[in-house]
């Protein structure tokens, strides 16, 4: 039963994948401008414009195009970038790579936090810890990031000078160098992260300690610690994480203004610079890996529901 | 309410989340040790390849051009000088060049330049297969064709020309083209393109996609042995390694200069100068470019093939008081195409429409204007053309002239120019560094080529003569005359010359802004003391 609902979860991606590509397919070349325009646009020779077009293959009617495509897909080739001349598949793999590994460190740290933080709220309801976490979680929401990344620039990168404001270096290159560059782009994550779990945090626990069995097992002795750590925190926490795996799959896709100020060579900042370009086979693959990884991360995130709530079958 | 000792167990929950985090932060602050030979520079975007002249851009030209050289390159008042040519002779029929090649100068192979190998990237640029922006230029279907390129000896070569061509020199130097020679080990077996192998004063290293691009000092350059002067003259370089680090978004390039985090910050805005005027270890150095911005007016098919109503936009705009709004402190009006330090400059070229309202609605009621609303596109990516078309709007609004404003992804106006849809459009160019380039940009048939501007047989005939001719002074006067028939008919209004604004920590010296607006490495050195003490 669980393996036939994740493989149909699975087998669902699929035709998902398929729409979500047609319909990027055709959105961004309704959108005016034209790719090999912006590589010839200097020269002004109407002549070399079309030899252009025709090297690209944009001259080919626009099913053609498509089909071309979907048989380069169907065979694992993303194609090559239309302004770089580089792979598609090489070119996002290594961006995707970078941007996960900031989003994955940005929304660990926010979980740790915003967790605990929710759920001492919610024990503590309508006092002064209650009043101050709740206080700070819309202030952080209501800050757009962008913003406080400007801030944590100004302060820590050009007044302090601790940390760098531009650059990035790998892991694998320099690890302590790596967090270094890190800190600031997480921060600038995971605070507006911070407040969205930690409000949901707080109402999933709040319903939690209402229930009969939290009453009971109060009322069967056991210490506070125990009724929050063992009885409360798992019902709360199903929620929160489908939350922060939504945030996660979004960020995944959605970080590109925290990426270009901060320099990050990230799958956000490669899509808007494709937009710009009109790179249509980048903007294809990067919102295909996108949406795919997004999907599995959702599907994730339900899979793990039974593990926490024994009460969710499927 | 909870007991005393789950409230202390909830407390140690939350400081240990804490205290994790701070470890993170902390760890990630330690000092990196600093890379003091190494001269660091923004790049507002990544480069498009490491090939010179296909997948081209103002960013990959900028990191190019220190890596491979052309043969003839520019001086700072725009006239054509000898790079990796020790010089050129012309003959009298103006049909041939021989151009002898340099002694001494190695590729970063150390494989040594020849005649064989100019002659071998010529006929590669020439090549349809090599998608050169430039061939046009060369193959006859814009006015020049190359005939033939023959190897006369091992240090020179031979241009035959089908016709005399006056720009044949400059369009050999064109910016745009980056006709740069590369060694042939810059290509694989089966001539798909590497690795740049040139000759210029640094060595590609590593292009990081999204990252970074260094390049490291050449040790066996050569330099021509004349004083650096534009892009010309000695290129000796006076770094051990450039690291272009690509920063997109100017707010973060200007805090990474003021963080000392970059040595140099080029292509600033006037309003980025807010943050680094004031910074005591900041220089800033200010110059006329050679890109120009423009009003376009699509003088067929709208309301604007009525000169009458193009003359009086012409003298309704206050081209000094934008220039000085939109420009800053230092730039002026320019009605020419042609830029004011430019060699071919002359006072003809300063007579244009003066900003006189009265005379504007005199025009405005001889024409068939009626009132409605013109619309003037523009784009926020170049916030001169965005800032030009605010301030423009206003002041035809002072002369009785409608307009509204349709705001467009650059990417899109792009798309509107090259097809000619537009009405009014507040456009910028790239600096072209000879006049037949500039006109070549503007001047021509628009039902052959809509991304002209100004359709005028008389004009078009002057710019076929200027480019046959070979006598500079009958040039200059034919460029008045073609200056003079562009400011009568007004097909477009000619604003100012954008300015070249850079930026560098104290530590950075022998750098210059020049009209070029390209960031010009070579000659520049960096102090480490000072850098160290800075930081």
């Amino acid at each position: 039963m669980y393996w036939q609902y994740v493989l149909r979860r699975v087998l669902l991606t699929v035709p998902t994948l398929l729409i979500a590509s047609t319909l990027v397919f055709m959105v961004v070349r309704l959108l005016p401008g034209d790719p090999a325009l912006l590589i010839v646009s200097d020269a002004q020779d109407p002549v070399l414009l079309e030899a252009t077009r025709e090297r690209l293959g944009l001259n080919k009617p626009l099913i053609v195009q498509y089909a071309l495509w979907l048989r380069q897909m169907v065979g694992l080739d993303m194609g090559v970038s239309i302004s770089t001349g580089l792979p598609v598949a090489e070119l996002i793999g290594t961006r995707f790579a970078v941007t996960a590994r900031i989003v994955t460190i940005a929304c660990l740290v926010a979980l740790l936090l915003a967790v605990p933080l929710g759920l001492l709220a919610a024990a503590r309801h309508n006092r002064a810890l209650d009043r101050g976490v709740m206080m700070a979680s819309i202030l952080l929401l209501s800050v757009p990031s962008f913003w406080v990344a400007l801030l944590l620039i100004l302060l820590f990168g050009v007044t302090l000078r601790w940390l760098p404001t531009v650059g990035y270096v790998s892991p694998s290159e320099d690890l302590l160098l790596a967090l270094k560059f890190a800190v600031m782009p997480v921060l600038a994550l995971c605070l507006t992260v911070i407040g969205q779990l930690a409000r949901m945090m707080r109402s999933t626990s709040l319903d939690v300690l209402a229930s009969d069995y939290i009453l009971f097992a109060r009322a069967k002795g056991l210490s506070e610690q125990a009724v929050l750590g063992r009885h409360a925190l798992p019902n709360a926490l199903a929620p929160t994480l489908t939350v922060a795996g939504m945030i996660f799959g979004a960020l995944l896709g959605g970080a590109a203004v925290i990426e270009t100020i901060f320099t990050i060579p990230g799958i956000g900042r490669l899509l808007v610079d494709s937009i710009y370009a009109r790179d249509y086979p980048v903007i294809q693959g990067s919102v295909l890996l996108v949406g795919f990884v997004y999907i599995m991360v959702n599907l994730a995130v339900d899979l793990l529901h039974p593990l926490l709530d024994p009460r969710v079958e499927y | 309410m909870l007991p005393e000792t789950d409230k202390a167990m909830l407390w140690r929950l939350l400081v240990h989340r804490i205290a994790l985090c701070g470890t993170f932060l902390l760890a990630a602050c330690a000092e990196e040790a600093p890379r003091e030979s190494t001269l660091r520079v923004a790049l507002s975007a990544d480069i498009r390849t490491t090939e010179p002249g296909v997948l081209r851009d103002s960013n990959t030209d900028d990191v190019l051009m220190h890596i491979i050289e052309p043969l003839f390159s520019y001086t700072e008042n725009l006239e054509v000088a000898p790079l990796l040519s020790s010089g050129w002779q012309m003959s009298d029929d103006g049909r041939r060049y021989d151009v002898g090649l340099r002694r001494g100068v190695l590729f970063h192979n150390e494989a040594p330049l020849t005649a064989d190998i100019v002659a071998w990237n010529i006929q590669r640029y020439l090549d349809p297969e090599t998608g050169w922006i430039c061939r046009s230029l060369f193959d006859g279907s814009r006015g020049l064709r190359l005939a033939a390129v023959e190897v006369t000896a091992e240090d020179s070569i031979r241009f035959t020309l089908e016709e005399p061509d006056s720009s044949f020199l400059h369009k050999l130097a064109n910016l745009q083209c980056n006709m740069g020679i590369v060694h042939p080990d810059s290509l694989d077996a089966d001539g798909e393109w590497v690795t740049p192998i040139g000759t210029g004063p640094f060595k590609l290293d590593e292009w990081r996609a999204g990252e970074f691009v260094e390049m490291s000092r050449n040790p066996e350059y050569a330099p021509v042995q004349s004083p650096r002067d534009g892009l010309a003259g000695n290129r000796s370089p006076q770094v051990q390694t450039v690291r272009w680090v690509v920063v997109p978004e100017p707010a973060a390039a200007r805090a990474g200069l003021l963080s000392g985090q970059l040595d140099l910050v080029t292509k600033l805005q006037p309003a980025d100068l807010f943050d680094l005027k004031y910074a005591s270890d900041i220089r800033i150095h200010r110059g006329v470019s050679l890109d120009w911005n423009v009003l376009l007016m699509q003088t067929e098919g709208t309301v604007l093939d009525d000169i009458a109503l193009r003359r009086a936009i012409a003298h309704a705009v206050d081209a000094d008081t934008l220039a000085e709004i939109t420009a800053g402190q230092g730039s002026e009006a320019n009605p020419a195409i042609i830029q004011p330090t430019s060699s071919f400059h002359r006072s003809c070229m300063k007579a244009g429409h003066v900003y006189d309202p009265e005379l504007a609605r005199q025009w405005l009621s001889r024409s068939a204007y009626a009132g409605q609303p013109l619309t003037l596109m523009a784009n926020k990516r170049f916030p001169a053309m965005f800032e030009n078309a605010i301030i423009i709007q206003h002041m035809l609004k002072e002369a009785g002239i409608s307009t509204q404003l349709e705001i467009v992804e650059w990417t899109t106006q792009l798309d509107y120019y090259a097809r000619g849809d537009f009405e009014l459009m507040s456009f910028g160019y790239t600096g072209r560094t000879h006049p037949l380039l500039s006109y070549s940009v503007i001047l021509g048939s628009k039902s052959d080529n809509p991304m002209m501007q100004w359709e005028d047989p008389i004009s078009l005939a002057y710019l076929a003569d200027i480019e046959r001719g070979s006598d500079d002074e009958r040039m200059v006067d034919q460029l008045c005359e073609l200056h003079d028939r562009m400011i009568d008919q007004a097909p477009l209004l000619n604003l100012f010359n954008a300015m070249a604004i850079d930026a560098h920590v104290d530590s950075v010296s022998g750098y210059q802004t020049t009209t070029f607006n390209k960031p010009r490495l070579w000659g520049v050195a960096i102090d480490a003391e000072t850098r160290t003490s800075a930081r």
